[in-house]
């Protein structure tokens, strides 16, 4: 336990100081100040951060993590040469990536949203938790792709189509099963099919949040049907928890196997 | 020190290692050489628990490596290319490694830093240190604690001629204090220098394993280089 707590430890610091996250939480600041600033309608507010929380800081936790597993993967060797166990390092490795991720989100997008007292917290609440799932997900995604790809490129371009596929092209198939299942009684599998991909699952679960849920056509009414507000967050809590664990468990195998 | 029997390793269908039978003496320099590919790499990285092997067997002090590792204590490393963490400073890289080593004195810190010259660079990042200081950087870190094996790959790459000087001579102290070396280098005349056995290794088997002036004299030849040139065109 000690042990891996040494290592987060050094591993946040080095995150932490690296020019590229401190850029990107400023960056989130600018965006989310500008964003309640010209909007100011809560609803509004959140659609608009919705996006940047649960497309854009997956896409950056996935090929950061990935890019940052590679370039450390030297280094990753020298602690190996340690009398550590493999199991201690990768746990590290992986809280030492996600925590300076969640401190980005809560200071980049949590501390606008409380300081303009325009959502209620509890909303706030869920929407960051939300995110930093999201980005636990992504980058236990990068764990699994760096532990099984050796070569940077084709890891990188990898990491890219999977966040490709959950954030668009999965999207493009449940609208094209819809519309040529559209004779059908298929609310239930467009449900299971929603329920899977958890950047769908995240997008629904806040709209149902909030009067938006309109907006989500089929999709939320059947959502609102089958699944009730309080159902609804602990489903997407234990999927999410599921898309976390099982990258990072397949990875933890592989790293514990692994020839360096 | 340490024992290999029968090791052998594979990726795929490439076989690296095909039945590796050695011995690292205690207190003495042993150097492997070899062509690239060749695989010494592989073999120190199954020393050091990098790499799983398929079959054999590493002992360390009657510590089998499969089983166990903490043996990795009485071992310190030194990689051909050291790539730290570019936000950290090299004194917290140092304390890392501290810190990781189950209570080891780093002995001979203050030491290392005055023959290295490295005070200056302490406090800067890693990212502002250049290839060489980068390379004593892990000399430092591979002779932080008085282990029994040293592990150096390419010791002398990268580093200036003071430098080079001052890394052989801290060899040559630490073997006679009693540790032992495994010093993998592509470099005959500088393993002549200062070695005192010699692993050739070639397609993942060991062709040369003798004490150094007993192969030269054998040979009938100068110096090292020639002598393993010798050797190997009658191989051929």
């Amino acid at each position: 336990m000690e042990t891996l707590y040494k290592i987060t430890k050094f591993q946040i610091q080095n995150i932490i100081r690296s020019n590229w996250i401190i850029i990107y939480t400023f960056g989130l600041i600018l965006t989310t100040s500008l964003i309640i600033y010209f909007t100011n309608d809560s609803s509004k507010v959140i659609v608009s951060l919705m996006t940047i929380m649960f497309i854009l800081n997956p896409l950056i936790g996935i090929l950061f993590g990935s890019i940052y597993l590679y370039n450390s993967r030297e280094f990753i060797e020298l602690v190996l040469t340690q009398p550590i166990k493999r199991s201690t390092l990768y746990s590290g490795l992986f809280l030492g990536l996600v925590i300076p991720f969640i401190l980005v989100t809560i200071v980049g997008v949590g501390l606008p949203l409380a300081a303009s007292n325009l959502i209620e917290p509890d909303l706030i609440g869920n929407l960051l938790s939300t995110s930093i799932l999201l980005v636990c997900i992504f980058v236990s995604i990068a764990f699994l792709i760096t532990t099984f790809i050796v070569e940077r490129s084709a890891g990188l371009g990898i990491a890219f189509i999977i966040w490709l596929f959950l954030c668009w092209i999965y999207d493009g198939f449940l609208l094209f099963f819809s519309y040529a299942f559209q004779d059908y009684p298929i609310e239930r599998i467009i449900l299971a099919l929603t329920i899977i991909n958890p950047i769908d699952l995240a997008r629904i679960n806040i709209l149902l949040r909030f009067e938006a849920a309109a907006m989500l056509g089929i999709t939320g009414a059947v959502f609102q049907d089958f699944i009730s507000a309080s159902l609804g967050k602990v489903i997407t809590f234990a999927v999410h928890l599921i898309w976390i664990f099982i990258p990072f468990s397949i990875g933890y195998f592989r790293f514990k196997k692994k020839d360096f | 020190m340490v024992t290999i029997k029968d090791l052998y390793k594979s990726y795929g269908k490439l076989e690296v290692l095909k039945g590796i039978n050695l011995s690292f003496e205690r207190g003495k320099i042993t150097a492997i050489v070899g062509p690239n590919g060749s695989g010494k790499t592989t073999l120190m990285k199954c020393i050091l628990g990098l790499v799983h092997f398929n079959k054999g067997k590493i002992l360390i002090d009657s510590n089998d490596v499969s089983s166990n590792f903490n043996y990795r204590e009485l071992i310190g490393y030194m990689p051909q290319i050291g790539r730290y963490p570019e936000n950290l400073k090299a004194i917290e890289i140092i304390k890392l490694i501290i810190e990781l080593s189950n209570n080891r004195k780093p002995v001979n810190l203050d030491y290392l830093i005055d023959l290295f010259n490295f005070q200056p660079h302490l406090n800067k990042f890693v990212k502002n240190l250049s290839g060489g200081t980068i390379q004593k950087l892990s000399a430092i870190l591979a002779f932080l604690f008085d282990s029994k094996l040293y592990i150096l790959d390419e010791p002398t790459a990268g580093l200036d001629p003071i430098a080079t000087v001052d890394i052989k001579n801290l060899i040559t102290k630490k073997r006679e204090e009693g540790a032992t070396f495994a010093v993998v280098s592509h470099q005959l005349t500088e393993v002549e220098s200062f070695a005192d056995n010699l692993v050739f290794i070639l397609e993942g088997k060991i062709v040369i394993d003798s004490p150094i002036k007993d192969f030269i004299t054998t040979t009938g030849k100068q110096n090292l280089e020639e002598a393993v040139i010798d050797f190997l065109k009658v191989q051929n």
